[in-house]
């Protein structure tokens, strides 16, 4: 964009250089003073009664100083949405993995063998573990029988099925009769689709650090993505105010994906400091990631689609049913919102969708990067092939035909805004069109090619504040609260100040990460909110820095305020740029140092503090159809923050003797609203395209009556640097559609990435050998027995 | 993991009498890199263990007419990837190697480790049956030595006795005309244990086509790598085409034992058994021309 | 079962690290990732899945790589060890370091540390290492985040980088 000199950069991320020397700190780093280690006893079974526990061995090895099981725990039950879940369980066990009693000791190793010495006693019950069968109506076991008793939390608001039990969340689209749009199809298409439960595999695991403090409250050390939102579950918990609750981030954390929302170590951690002390340091082992670290949900999805011979969708039907495993977790908030993942690409005259939240006793799932989107879009984006296919025609053109465009109406009532679909649709289908759709290779191997189309949305309401302080030597120290968990926050956030002040980012510093310290924002870096809303609150601070900065220089320089700008640490006028007054001069000390020596105190206000904040809000939706008024969506109400777009193609090649499935070459536009530091939006998409890949061939928490049974990266398969293509076959693209409240037009992109690319592994390999995979992942052997079956073998 | 007592023996001798004394509560680590992770899940507790990585004289690799080709239990994956005599002498040998785990792993891990835990997916042990390789146990009674196709009894179970150590592995100089074939099906490639692993090693008689002997050496399919004498049999002294070689592999499926297991169903891993023979008979076939 | 009153014997070690000699006491059961994390302060060191399936804990001995959390502490006896702490020297950043940088190979920064290091090992050993044997090179050595694709680029750039110097 023009008259850019920061933003639209790939400036060099500020955090690169800790990294590549050892430097960058993250929880499992931190030490404190007399730190306490803490380990967690789990169930081993999916569903029990806990008879006895006897804690008395192990409380007498030397170095254990506190053992603690669910007698010591509140009453009260926790969760994001449902409060379903104790701290450790205290009378029934809901999953494999299950915390039953935990404890502190000097060291990781005692910790350990303090565990083997616990000795827990129980009277197994019947576990249920299909989806489906614990959805009906009469489901031979339920996870919670005291579900309608449970205190339920007011976002997402939820409704129970009272004749389903194993349900806690309906959520309901309406729009149109899609009784008469099947009637007015020509062609009416329905497929079941399945993805199945996936791990974020972060590579630092959970961890966090507890102390309790004497004075009743609690300070955390945390590896996690939203400090507030801790805060937020930590004081409903225990019992405390805001005030009384400090949550530190670590520094740095390895990775997210939306795993590190959850609370996984906190209130154990937090159990364990009470009755010792001292700090505890509670980190998951990468078996407890997979056991307990929260996964993917899986989806059962049945859609029904109605279609003119001429490719127009008349109708679209969806029902859904999300696994949450044992305990709600954020699984009703992804019921809620995974339909608008069926809501952002397609014009659809009449649409009804119906998803629902399903315990079962399979371990708790957690967010994960895509929220909902990626699992319904595997279904939509397979099932537009299909159709193509039935119809004859080009899937390329079908999706054409259906794109909904700027100011259009989408199946919510809302206003389409910010759309850059068609252009990343163009992009890919012009990058791919020398592919074969299909092809012969030698011996066994087949070629072919496929896309899909994916969105991601933001979630709204979402409140960011940030302050920027113009310190006395020139440097803009931006205080927020973003979470550096990979994607570089800071970096984009620091060029959105330094473009403001026009200054490098070298002269502005970021500090976050403390809820004591840096300002709110409400539920962190996740839902890919970051660049949108606290981007906002900064540009809006620097406004207001800048508006406090001009008000004292004015009166300086003798000019009026509105005629002031500021460039490289210098407040000049407009119209007369010479005459000017470093930011610098501004500052004096209370007792007048030497000219040159930087002052601290400024007359009148005695600090340049700006504030800014930025909230997004949602518009009210009909809880029956979650249909915005048309009055409301007249006016610009809008669902989410914004949607995100992005195509991706890929060339394929499928071994029809054993199943196997290359990925040769990779083809990503990505719709970025304005791309603020485009090498990072590359990061984003080439890590987005690599876990998409990943959850499409190889990806599966595999479970076994419950139990996790490939729980390391031994048998848990993520893409390894030969499953990629080589760097010229990965062609990125980044296109704008900017976004009216976006700074400088920018959306953010870290979720939309993986949402398309499974589905287009899968259309890729029907048209490289003609068999359609419907359950993910497209494992070799699965390819293997669809090709024998379609062989007739 | 722990507790248990660590000794750092520094000849074989101190090693032999550690063993004959702790039998078997003690464990004998090498490079470590899979008894590490085996003991962290507390799969194993020895309660004494015995780290011989000091005794540098088990680490050689040497070329004996009379005995051939002789491995110290300490030579490491990658040595055995990079002899450029090995290379030359048994390509066979340095091609399994690198489908051994990664870079880092085959740093550390050593030859005696890897066929001493008798994983059923260890990668080594089918090319080393196949070529006929024996190991040397010692003790401090004396010594024996073992055809590594009676070395193994059960995953994860061989004739080695809670006082032995294997110090070597002697494996016999090939017959002219002969090559060899590692087959490795894994469910996504990379630092992958082995789904499905067979080596082939195939001789043809000098002036003709036909095969003089075979071995074919079936892994992870089987509780302990195994021949497939079956298949080996219908491919003796025959003229080799696709015909044969197809009911070879055929047979060599049916003689494989594989269960289910999270990385394949025993039916699927039965049909790469399949595919696999028949890749490794035909390359190797495929080689003799050239070999010498 | 373990006995519950035996106390074991800490080991006494001498490790060389980046060039220092350090003297510890460690439990015969400490892998080297742990005594160089929490013994020695090396937290460039990670332990992400401690099974030596993802090669974060990678460090060279005697420039080799090796898996540092699946390693007893004493087989580094005797040996150099390099952890990513002791890669840069006082005239400045390695190569790939100043690549990973330059060409955004960094995202969260946890595996960023073994990827390098198991990159210096292959390109000091092969100067010419095509793209295929890099990535067959780092097989071992697992990235969730990037995608690979620009730690892959940010080798072969240094890689030109290291042959101009080597050259000279």
């Amino acid at each position: 964009m023009a008259g850019h000199s920061v933003v639209g950069k790939s400036i060099i991320r500020l955090d690169a250089l800790d990294k590549v020397t050892g430097k960058a700190k993250y929880c499992e780093d931190l030490k404190l003073p007399g730190m306490l280690y803490g380990k967690v006893l789990r169930s081993p079974y999916p569903h029990a009664h806990i008879t006895s526990i006897d804690t008395s061995r192990a409380e007498n090895i030397s170095g254990v100083r506190a053992v603690i099981t669910g007698r010591d725990v509140p009453e009260k039950r926790y969760g994001p949405s449902v409060f379903d879940q104790h701290t450790l369980a205290r009378r029934v066990v809901r999953y494999v993995g299950d915390p039953v009693a935990a404890v502190a000791a000097d060291s990781v190793e005692v910790a350990e063998r303090a565990l083997g010495l616990l000795k827990v006693e129980y009277e197994k019950l019947p576990a249920i573990f299909d989806i489906e069968e614990a959805w009906e109506k009469n489901p031979p076991v339920i996870v919670h029988r005291d579900l309608p008793k449970y205190e339920l939390g007011k976002f997402p608001p939820l409704r129970l099925v009272p004749d389903r039990p194993n349900v806690c969340h309906l959520r309901m689209l309406r729009h149109g009769d899609v009784e008469r749009g099947f009637k007015e199809a020509d062609l009416i298409v329905e497929n079941k689709f399945t993805t199945t439960r996936i791990q974020h595999c972060p590579f630092e695991p959970h961890g966090s650090i507890a102390q309790a403090e004497s004075d009743g409250s609690l300070t955390i050390w945390a590896g996690r993505q939203s400090i507030f939102l801790a805060r937020q579950y930590l004081c409903k918990l225990f019992d405390l105010l805001p005030s009384q609750v400090r949550v530190i981030a670590s520094h740095y954390i390895g990775g997210g994906f939306g795993s590190k929302v959850t609370l996984y170590t906190e209130p154990i951690g937090v159990m364990l400091s009470m009755k010792t002390g001292r700090p505890v340091k509670l980190t998951f082992s990468r078996e407890e990631m997979f056991s307990s670290g929260g996964t993917r949900i899986p989806f059962v999805i049945r859609i029904r689609d109605g279609v003119k011979k001429d490719g127009t969708l008349v109708a679209r039907d969806m029902e859904m049913l999300l696994g949450m495993g044992a305990y709600a977790g954020s699984g009703p908030l992804i019921t809620r919102n995974c339909i608008y993942g069926a809501v952002a690409t397609y014009r659809i005259p009449n649409a009804k969708i119906d998803a629902y939240a399903v315990y079962t006793n399979e371990p708790p799932v957690t967010s994960f990067r895509g929220f909902g989107s990626s699992q319904v879009l595997w279904a939509i984006e397979s099932q537009m092939d299909v159709i193509a296919e039935e119809l004859g025609l080009d899937a390329v053109e079908l999706r054409r035909k259906n794109l909904l465009e700027e100011g259009d109406t989408n199946i919510t009532g809302e206003i389409v805004h910010s759309i850059g679909i068609r252009e990343c649709l163009d992009k890919v289908a012009e990058s791919l069109e020398g592919s074969p759709k299909s092809k012969m290779e030698g011996g066994p191997w087949r070629r072919g090619k496929g896309l899909a189309l994916g969105n991601k949305y933001s979630m709204a309401p979402t409140a960011a504040v940030a302050i920027v302080k113009v310190k006395g030597d020139g440097t803009i120290e931006v205080h927020e609260s973003a979470d550096e968990i990979g994607q570089g926050c800071h970096t984009v956030l620091a060029q959105i100040a330094a473009e403001e002040f026009g200054v490098s980012v070298d002269e502005v510093k970021m500090v976050w990460g403390d809820t004591a310290f840096t300002p709110y924002f409400s539920r962190g870096s996740t839902s890919q909110r970051t660049t949108f809303n606290v981007g906002n609150a900064i540009r809006l601070a620097c406004q207001d820095a800048k508006r406090q900065i001009f008000e004292i220089a004015a009166e300086k320089v003798h000019a009026q305020i509105q005629d002031m700008d500021i460039k490289d640490g210098a407040i000049y006028v407009r119209s007369d740029p010479s005459q000017r007054i470093s930011v610098t001069e501004l500052f004096t000390s209370e007792r007048a140092l030497s000219p040159g020596e930087f002052g601290d105190y400024v007359e009148p206000s005695a600090e340049i503090l700006g504030k800014g904040v930025w909230v997004t809000r949602p518009a009210p939706s009909d809880p029956e159809t979650a249909q915005i008024p048309e009055n409301v969506a007249r006016m610009g109400g809008r669902l989410a923050g914004f949607f995100g777009y992005g195509v991706q193609g890929v060339e394929v090649l499928v071994n029809i003797e054993t199943g196997e499935v290359k990925v040769e070459k990779v083809v990503a536009a990505s719709d970025v609203g304005y791309p603020l530091n485009p090498k990072m939006c590359e990061q984003q998409i080439e890590g987005g395209v690599a876990m998409g890949i990943g959850s499409a061939l190889w990806e599966e928490v595999a479970l076994d009556k419950g139990k996790v049974v490939n729980p390391n990266f031994g048998n848990y398969k993520i893409v390894t640097s030969i499953n990629m293509p080589k760097i010229e076959n990965v062609k990125v693209f980044l296109v704008s559609a900017p976004h009216k409240e976006g700074p400088y037009g920018a959306k953010g992109t870290g979720e939309t990435q993986m949402t398309p690319t499974a589905p287009a592994v899968a259309n890729a390999i029907y048209n490289a050998v003609g068999v359609r995979i419907k359950d993910l992942p497209i494992t070799r052997e699965r390819v293997f027995r669809v090709l024998r079956e379609k062989a007739g073998g | 993991m722990g507790p248990f007592e660590y000794f750092e023996p520094e000849t074989v001798e101190i090693t032999l009498s550690l063993l004959r004394k702790y039998s078997d509560t003690a464990k004998v680590c090498a490079g470590g890199t899979d008894l590490v992770v085996r003991m962290r899940k507390r799969a194993l507790n020895p309660q004494f263990l015995i780290c011989i990585a000091g005794i540098r004289e088990l680490d050689y690799l040497g070329f004996e007419d009379e005995r051939g080709l002789r491995i110290g239990c300490l030579t490491t994956i990658r040595t055995i990837e990079r002899s450029p005599e090995l290379k030359e002498r048994y390509p066979m040998l340095s091609e399994v190697a690198t489908r051994f785990g990664s870079i880092a792993i085959r740093n550390v891990a050593t030859i005696g480790g890897n066929l001493c835990n008798a994983l059923p997916s260890a990668d080594m042990a089918p090319m080393l049956i196949a070529l006929s390789a024996k190991a040397k146990l010692v003790s401090i009674d004396g010594e024996r030595i073992v055809p590594l196709q009676d070395f193994f009894t059960g995953p994860g179970k061989t004739v080695l006795r809670a006082d032995e150590l294997l110090v070597e592995v002697q494996v016999p100089t090939p017959p002219p005309h002969t090559s060899g074939v590692y087959q490795k099906y894994t469910t996504r490639g990379g630092e992958e244990l082995a789904v499905v692993g067979v080596a082939a090693v195939v001789t043809r008689g000098s002036r003709n086509e036909s095969c003089t002997d075979v071995r074919i050496v079936l892994g992870t399919v089987v509780p302990a790598p195994m021949r497939a004498e079956k298949a080996e049999a219908i491919l003796k002294g025959k003229i080799v085409d696709d015909e044969i070689v197809e009911k070879a592999s055929d047979i060599a499926a049916d003689e494989s034992r594989p269960r289910d297991s999270i990385r394949g169903s025993a039916d699927y891993r039965r049909e790469m058994v399949r595919v696999l023979t028949r890749d490794a008979l035909r390359q190797a076939f495929e080689r003799t021309q050239s070999a010498r | 079962m373990p006995c519950e009153e035996v106390t074991y014997m800490k080991q006494r070690l001498e490790l060389k690290v980046n060039g220092q000699t350090y003297e510890v006491l460690v439990d015969p059961w400490q892998s080297l990732a742990d005594v160089l994390r929490e013994e020695l302060g090396f937290t460039g060191v990670k332990v992400s899945c401690n099974s030596g399936n993802c090669g974060s804990c990678t460090v060279l001995l005697d420039g080799k790589a090796v898996k540092s959390c699946i390693m007893f502490a004493p087989l580094a006896k005797g040996k150099e060890i390099l952890t990513i702490e002791g890669l840069a020297t006082e005239s400045g950043l390695h190569p790939l370091q100043e690549a990973f940088i330059e060409h955004f190979a960094v995202q969260c920064g946890y595996c960023t540390p073994g990827m390098i290091l198991m990159a210096k090992a292959l390109l000091d050993e092969n100067l010419d290492a095509t793209e295929d044997e890099i990535r067959e090179g780092l097989v071992g050595n697992l990235c969730r985040c990037t995608g690979y694709v620009k730690i892959v680029e940010a080798i072969m750039a240094a890689k030109e980088k290291m042959k101009v110097t080597s050259s000279h």
